[in-house]
């Protein structure tokens, strides 16, 4: 295998990904899920962008992809794909960038796929539409691919229905189609989560693994930290629309935000070294899309907070380490 | 925590402070006589009752069983086919415990020889579930949209032998299809057991007349895994907590809405919320609500299938420290069901590992990770333990085992790095070693 090509970018070369202020709302101004989002991704970098459930990051997912759902809108912000804002592409070369440049695997792999055609052709059609290729010739690409995510038989795999297949196999095809094209940047939301520990272990090696071997940036969602700490480079903690902490992976060690601290915790240790310990959870409840917090959105459940916490938002600053918090009281933190 | 005993209510025992388990207030009889059985003495209809084995839960609980088994939708159960047969004539009526090996293909009881009857609340002997599938064209079309044909039946628990100690808290892990779930609504009496027998307090619950049934299902409570689905859209929280008293006929309105409000605060939710429906409550609140209304009988048991995975991980740690509460305070005996080892080795004292069906270890937790486990506990064991350098390296090939078509011999054979001759072909036997620890592995 070789090297994960994650050396640091010349100054000059743009980053794969870079996302600037992006906020993404539904029909009136009032809903928005994503307030506002400022990060970047090297090529052939591994980062986790973490949060809970409507912290907005499938929202953010699909945004990147282009896939809002009915009735969503980018409400502001800029998305630079290799240095170009997509957002300001015509719809078609948008979305031929993305079908060719971007891949992404869902939570739910059923629905990634389609339910009346093989396994096999679904893949096939890749191929055939995208590159052009003869039907026999797209054949054997398809196996071939299904081969590389390990499908046991690719060629029974090829003529097989998707309802056939166990949700760790659904996910591998699912992989497959995600970068037949070589994408340069694979989007994960939440590849894991509808499946069991072993399978999921399999399949997110499988992910860094064919990932690595092509050199494709991976945006991986999830809600588990933990699964984050031996997998990402970077994580990025969103919370209620909002980044509230970049670091290394290794940064979850020590992490300087006071949600962030309070999500390690929640997290269930390892077994073996839980013995005597108790979970501390994060009194109350996340902020709703609608809700509207003049300061920092992470006010109300915060054990560290003081008056100014709830009067401004605090800006996401450079914190030692490389990271960024966004806390006024980052400095007592240790930063 | 508020006093809620009823005022002079002849008919109905009186109920003591929420946090105590009735008797234990001393307020009540002892269990046999419970309020479930006062029904049918006094000539009233009791609580409606289900199957022979089987027990009456409320009715929007029972569309709350189906639901939360939809993946297995299309199957019903079948009357216990072979019932009876299995079971040595020997045992029947006795009103015991299994002090020898059972026959539960070949394992032998995890809850050892020669255990003391007052040890186990609750007690599976040698218990077995197919699904059976229905038939017809709807059958095909479910079997089409689950992904796999089960027209052979399901066989979701294959012989399992465990003890549920009063007090304790137990932990039931494995992975899905394991059939952890079924083993749960097995104890609780939500499905009868196509063969063995479940035994509450040494007594054959398939002897059960309508007062023991009921009494059982005061005493023994389900939480389901999906708290949108088991709470019924229609009652506001306050029916929804009262309910099980109505049924049970415990305590006019006015004491059981100063029980109910106790109940919320217990589980941390605010009493003027009352009237409100459950879609009004957030995903973590529903099952506060849940666990509520597990409380509201003032059960002895609580049996919790996945209390906290559809839940986010700062909302799942309040589930499980109000869990442990109640633990604690009531001095409830606690089944969690998880497929998180992490979570159920947390909160746990005894932890029992399932897989395809069967039983591969039960364990102490102080032990946990001591010891050379069962080859499939320490692959799970090594995926719940994370870490910055191993990552996620210790890997299991292969899927879990097809539930309709279990591989013959050792469940674990196809996927496990240390299988031999043998474990295709027998399955190995519980063993107990070190104390307190049963494993079925050839090579352990
Ligand atoms: N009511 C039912 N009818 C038919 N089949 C069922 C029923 N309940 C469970 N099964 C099947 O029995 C097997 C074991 O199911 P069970 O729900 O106990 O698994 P589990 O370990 O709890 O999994 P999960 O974590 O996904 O809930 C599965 O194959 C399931 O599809
Ligand atoms: S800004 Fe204040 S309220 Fe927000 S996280 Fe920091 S200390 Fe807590
Ligand atoms: S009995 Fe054999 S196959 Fe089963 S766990 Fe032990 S070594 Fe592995
Ligand atoms: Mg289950």
């Amino acid at each position: 295998m070789t090297e994960p090509p994650n050396a640091p970018l010349p100054d000059t070369a743009p980053p794969l990904l870079e996302i600037r202020d992006l906020a993404i709302g539904f029909g009136d101004g009032d809903y928005l899920p994503v307030k506002g989002l400022d990060f970047r991704l090297a090529k052939g970098e591994v980062a986790g962008l973490v949060g809970e459930s409507g912290s907005g990051k499938s929202l953010t997912a699909y945004g990147i992809m282009g896939l809002l759902p009915f009735g969503a809108r980018y409400r502001r912000g800029e998305i630079l794909f290799q240095g170009r804002d997509i957002l300001k592409l015509p719809l078609a070369v948008r979305r031929a960038l993305s079908g060719s440049s971007m891949g992404m695997i869902f939570q739910e792999p059923l629905t990634a796929l389609n339910p009346v055609l093989t396994v096999g052709e679904q893949v096939a059609e890749i191929f055939r539409i995208r590159l052009g290729q003869h039907r026999r010739e797209a054949r054997e690409s398809a196996c071939a691919l299904l081969s590389q995510v390990g499908l046991p038989n690719p060629r029974a795999a090829y003529a097989s229905y998707p309802h056939r297949f166990s949700g760790g196999m659904r996910q591998r095809v699912v992989i497959a189609m995600a970068l037949a094209l070589d994408p340069d940047l694979v989007i994960a939301d939440e590849p894991t989560t509808a499946l069991d520990p072993t399978i999921a272990l399999q399949i997110i090696r499988l992910l860094k693994d064919m990932t690595y071997q092509r050199g494709a940036g991976v945006l991986f969602i999830t809600h588990n930290l933990r699964l984050l700490s031996g997998l990402a480079e970077r994580i990025f903690v969103m919370y209620a629309g909002l980044i509230l902490e970049e670091t290394g992976g290794g940064g979850m060690a020590a992490p300087l935000h006071p949600y962030t601290r309070g999500l390690v915790a929640a997290h269930p240790p390892n077994p073996s070294e839980n013995s005597g310990k108790s979970l501390v959870p994060i009194p109350g409840q996340a902020p709703g899309p609608r809700d509207r917090l003049p300061g920092c959105p992470f006010a109300p459940r915060c054990p560290e907070r003081d008056e100014a916490c709830s009067r401004s938002l605090p800006e996401l600053l450079p914190a030692p380490g490389g990271g960024r918090v966004r806390c006024f009281r980052r400095e007592d933190a240790g930063a | 925590m508020r006093e809620t005993a009823l005022p002079g209510l002849a008919a109905s025992p009186p109920l003591p402070a929420a946090h105590l388990p009735l008797e234990r207030a001393g307020r009540l009889p002892p269990a046999a006589a419970l309020p479930g059985s006062r029904a049918p003495a006094s000539g009233r209809p009791g609580p409606p009752a289900g199957g022979s084995a089987r027990c009456p839960a409320p009715v929007h609980l029972r569309s709350a069983v189906d639901s939360s088994v939809r993946r297995a939708a299309g199957l019903r159960e079948v009357s216990p086919v072979g019932a009876g047969e299995g079971s040595p004539a020997g045992r029947e009526g006795s009103p015991g415990f299994p002090v020898a090996a059972s026959p539960g293909n070949g394992q032998d009881s995890p809850a050892g020889a020669g255990i003391v009857a007052g040890d186990y609340i609750l007690y599976a002997r040698d218990v077995h579930k197919t699904f059976r599938p229905s038939a017809g064209v709807a059958g095909e079309i479910r079997a089409l949209f689950r992904g796999r044909d089960d027209r052979d039946g399901v066989r979701a628990v294959r012989g399992i032998d465990l003890g549920v100690r009063r007090g304790e808290s137990l932990g039931l892990v494995g992975e899905s299809g394991s059939g952890k779930s079924t083993l749960g609504r097995i104890l609780s009496l939500l499905y009868p057991p196509d063969r063995g027998s479940v035994l509450f307090e040494g007594k054959d619950a398939a002897g059960f007349g309508r007062a023991e049934r009921s009494a059982f299902c005061r005493r023994v409570q389900f939480m389901f895994q999906d708290p949108a689905s088991s709470l019924n859209p229609r009652l506001t929280a306050f029916r929804t907590l009262s309910e099980g008293l109505a049924i049970h006929r415990l305590g006019d309105r006015r004491a059981r809405k100063a029980r109910v409000e106790g109940l919320m605060e217990e589980v941390g939710l605010d009493p003027s919320l009352l009237e409100r429906y459950p879609h009004q409550f957030s995903g973590g609140q529903r099952q506060r609500l849940c666990l509520a209304r597990a409380l509201s009988l003032d059960p002895e048991v609580l049996i919790a299938d996945e209390p906290s995975s559809a839940l986010d991980v700062s909302i799942q740690a309040q589930i499980v420290n109000l869990l442990l509460a109640a633990k604690t305070g009531r001095g409830l005996t606690l089944v969690t069901i998880s497929h998180d080892l992490a979570l159920v080795s947390l909160i746990s004292g005894r932890i029992a590992i399932m897989y395809g069906g069967l039983l591969m270890e039960v364990i102490p937790r102080e032990i946990l990770g001591r010891v050379e486990h069962h080859p499939y506990v320490k692959a799970l064991w090594a995926s719940a333990e994370y870490s910055q350098d191993t990552g996620a390296e210790l890997i299991l090939e292969g899927e879990p085992p097809d539930p309709q078509n279990p591989p013959g011999g050792c469940p674990f054979h196809p996927r496990c790095p240390e299988a031999a001759g043998d474990c295709r072909t027998e399955a190995p036997p519980m063993k107990e070693g070190p104390p307190g620890r049963f494993t079925a592995c050839h090579f352990r």
